[in-house]
């Protein structure tokens, strides 16, 4: 692939937007005196900024360049990972979930678990969130190295490593606070920048009319305009997408990821929490259009080329090589800060979330009880640190097992997304399920998500089982498992569930 | 009872045989139309509203619903 030489307009807006991120980032930081000011932005975020930064928490480089190389191979189907899979339950963690995160008075999602149902759930959830953010973190390293390989030459190993020093000074520096504000900023050049590669790209082909007329006289894109794929389709069928990423992957997403949940438990008060979920569903409305369009625009463009996707086909390829054909001189250098954008603010968030845990749910609940707000301040800021070490050490190997980074990312999630949808849901929706029942359901549900991700294997399914419909029955399997043991085993009393449970509201000076 | 598992088995397959049709949209346009009546019917005091109304602007509910009927806009084009 050819590479560009960046003009000297092009790097001194790259260059520009690196050190004002960096400046504002450790400039937010200053005022840093304990843990609730590292971890939760001292609670006094603006609902504004903080539902900016959830939409760049989600949609970063792993989706400019995963969702444009999914694009080209599934078409528009690609836009329902947004849609579906993130608007509705946002709207439903805005006004259902949310509160109850916010009444228990908690700093991670996994605290909530541990005070619902107990220590063993809450330690699972913790540990496994932290493997998770830890290969995601790595996914993120493997989309910048691409993204910088194809269009400047980059190495693999210098693209990730500054990408991590960037990173780890603007999160380690600044916590919660200046990864959302950055994250704010980050918005809005990702925003102008995929809008330029959009933009550019339909009027390159002709626009709309011609791109639907050129992909229509393809024999492979028969699906690749429509967002409801027929039920045979072979990995996004309509009732795999509605069930397994509609009612699944995308609540425990949205409303189980500390990423998302940490920054609106940040913000002033619960209405602006709120407002802030309402806010992203508003900007989500035009993401997925901006992302997945290069990828159709990319069949019509470069289809000669890069031929119909087979097993090998290589997905990451497709945004630089649109981005090297599309862009002029002063345009790349806005792509390039957007790039950085979605690279930072994905990575802060998970670096930032990833601590929170580990000082909140291991360290102060197994290590040192008695540590003070100040140490846990010091241990997250190292925590920082150790986690974008250990991304960086994971992204090569990941980078060798994985065709495509966005499917790599889905499938880490539908391992124990369900499982975990199943707890937090029965957890607030019913008194009735007990400790014993969250523990079943979270091993029954997790089994369950193993054996059918190894179905090919353990099952001789050919081509194995569609990963949204394992995180469909993960979820079942998770749900019957709680609510069968919970029907033999005691819960909680009322007074410890008041403020946790949707019909218990909480007691006057219960809760926070 | 066999009727019933017939029928639906009958509408399976004819999603199955000619895309998504109807039954797909049908179904994704339902799940935000519930999603509308759900919101419009959450009640003030579960939101922390006072007795006064916010001003239209204001009022994340409404925006909420706002974001769900463009959601129904989409699924009726695209779907």
């Amino acid at each position: 692939m050819s590479t560009i030489r960046l003009s000297a307009v092009d790097i001194a807006l790259v260059v520009g937007y690196l050190a004002g991120i960096t400046i504002l980032g450790v400039w937010l930081g200053r005022g840093i005196r304990g843990g609730r000011d590292f971890f939760l932005a001292g609670k006094s975020l603006p609902w504004w900024a903080a539902g900016m930064s959830l939409v760049v928490s989600d949609i970063g480089a792993k989706d400019m360049i995963g969702l444009a190389g999914d694009g080209y191979r599934y078409g528009i189907v690609m836009m329902n990972f947004d849609f579906i899979g993130c608007i509705f339950p946002v709207l439903i963690a805005a006004f259902l979930f949310m509160p109850y995160f916010w009444l228990a008075g908690v700093y991670t999602v996994p605290e909530y678990l541990g005070q619902r149902y107990n220590l063993g759930v809450r330690t699972f959830f913790a540990v496994i969130w932290v493997l998770f953010m830890m290969a995601t973190l790595g996914t993120i390293f493997v989309s910048a190295a691409a993204m910088f390989e194809g269009l400047l030459g980059w190495s693999f190993w210098f693209s990730v490593m500054l990408t991590a020093v960037v990173v780890g000074l603007c999160t380690a520096l600044g916590g919660l606070r200046a990864v959302v504000f950055t994250e704010s900023i980050s918005c809005i050049v990702l925003t102008a920048g995929a809008a330029l590669i959009c933009g550019l790209g339909l009027a390159k082909v002709g626009g709309w009319a011609h791109l639907q007329e050129t992909i229509g006289q393809m024999t492979w894109t028969q699906h690749h305009l429509t967002l409801l794929p027929p039920a045979d389709h072979p990995v996004y069928p309509w009732p795999a997408v509605l069930l397994g990423l509609g009612f699944v992957l995308g609540p425990a997403y949205w409303i189980g990821n500390q990423a998302i949940v940490q920054r609106t438990l940040g913000t002033r008060t619960q209405n602006e929490a709120r407002a802030s979920y309402v806010f992203c569903a508003a900007i989500k409305l035009v993401f997925p259009i901006l992302l997945v369009v290069p990828g159709l625009v990319g069949v019509a463009l470069l289809g000669p080329e890069l031929g119909q996707p087979g097993e090998d086909w290589d997905g990451n390829r497709v945004l630089p090589m649109l981005v090297v054909r599309l862009l002029p001189p002063g345009v790349l250098g806005v792509v390039m800060g957007a790039f950085f954008a979605g690279v930072i603010s994905n990575l802060d968030s998970y670096v930032s979330s990833a601590s929170t845990m580990v000082v909140t749910d291991l360290y102060r609940t197994f290590i040192r009880r008695q540590a003070t707000d100040r140490e846990c301040l010091l241990v997250g800021r190292w925590l920082v640190v150790a986690f974008l070490v250990g991304g960086v050490a994971i992204s090569y190997p990941i980078k060798k097992g994985f065709g495509s980074v966005f499917e790599a990312f889905q499938t880490f999630l539908s391992f124990f997304q369900g499982p975990l949808l199943a707890l937090l849901l029965l957890g607030m929706l019913t008194r009735r399920a007990t400790p014993w029942g969250g523990v079943a359901g979270m091993i029954i549900g997790v089994s369950t998500s193993a054996v059918l991700n190894s179905a090919e294997f353990l099952l001789g399914v050919p081509g194995g089982i569609p990963f949204l419909w394992t995180a469909w029955w993960s979820f079942v399997a998770a749900l019957a498992g709680v609510v069968v043991v919970s029907t033999f085993t005691a819960g909680h009393d009322e007074a410890r569930l008041r403020g946790l449970v949707c019909w218990l509201p909480s007691g006057e000076g219960n809760k926070p | 009872m066999s009727f019933l598992s017939e029928s639906l088995g009958a509408l399976w397959l004819l999603a199955a045989a000619s895309g998504a049709g109807w039954m797909g949209k049908a179904a994704f346009i339902g799940v935000f139309v519930a999603l509308i009546v759900l919101l419009a019917s959450l009640p003030a005091r579960m939101l922390g509203e006072t007795q006064r109304r916010p001003a239209p602007w204001r009022n994340v509910r409404a925006w909420a619903i706002l974001v769900a009927v463009a959601q129904i806009l989409i699924y009726t084009l695209w779907g």
